[in-house]
């Protein structure tokens, strides 16, 4: 009995171009979990510099009360607590908060920033 | 028995389905939809890298206006077009809010996302100078 092949294309470029869209689907996502990493990690490490700022402002003439102060700015403005050490010329600031990207949360479930604020020399 | 002959096929003739051309067709369909999602993947880091940039501005700005100085008009400049600022001043803290309408950046989707970056900033002590 004579079989005869005929070549059929339908459906081919189908599933190619499904895995091509899932694929690049998953890429958007993971592109979009990225940005609001970035975005998290930028806006964290705003906040430990204006807390090291708030800190830094009383080195001068209070200095005792340094780190109460910033973290009394971290806690009343964004609800952060904050670990404080004061230095001999500077405040440095460790804040943490959760990871707003659910991608990323199993292996990075917390995101931290820290500064470094004090009196320039005079010099 | 009538001898006209029916429209279409002719007797005897077995219906062959023609399958060439069909991955030329189904590819020309999927490109579109293919070309969508990587624009919005463009897009969307576009965004992002506006949004950090004005995250990063917000925070600039509550610096200085926190330190009492105007803002000045190189930092008005460096803004993206469009971006409005906003100051309110507490008893001794200043929040700086940025706000940026930005289009999404697609032709066929016209949409516009308002970008808002807001800083907390806390006020200097000014020292008035004697003599």
């Amino acid at each position: 009995m004579l079989i005869r092949f005929r070549k059929n294309e339908s459906g081919q470029i189908s599933v190619l171009v499904l895995a091509l869209i899932l694929a690049l689907l998953g890429g958007t996502y993971l592109v979009g979990a990225v940005a609001q990493l970035l975005v998290a990690q930028q806006r964290l490490n705003s906040k430990a510099e204006s807390i090291a700022l708030a800190g830094a402002q009383e080195i001068e003439f209070n200095k005792e009360q340094a780190c109460d102060v910033a973290q009394a700015f971290s806690r009343d403005n964004f609800g952060l607590k904050a670990d404080c050490i004061m230095q001999s010329d500077s405040v440095e600031i460790l804040i943490s908060q959760p990871n707003p990207s659910p991608f990323f949360e199993v292996v990075l479930p917390n995101i931290y920033a820290s500064s470094r604020a004090g009196i320039a020399p005079d010099s | 028995m009538s001898c006209a002959k029916s429209v279409g096929l002719d007797e005897g003739k077995h219906l062959v389905q023609r399958a060439h051309g069909y991955a030329i067709a189904e590819f020309a369909l999927v490109i579109p939809a293919v070309l969508i999602i990587v624009a919005m993947s463009v897009s969307l880091i576009g965004l992002t890298v506006t949004q950090i940039q004005l995250e990063s501005a917000a925070a600039l700005g509550a610096r200085i206006v926190g330190r009492g100085d105007p803002i000045p008009d190189s930092f008005r400049n460096s803004l993206p077009n469009g971006t409005e600022i906003v100051v309110i001043p507490e008893i001794d803290v200043v929040e700086f809010t940025l706000i940026s309408p930005r289009n999404i950046g697609l032709e066929v989707f016209p949409y516009q996302l308002v970008l808002t970056a807001k800083a907390r900033a806390r006020l200097e002590p000014v020292f008035e100078e004697f003599g």
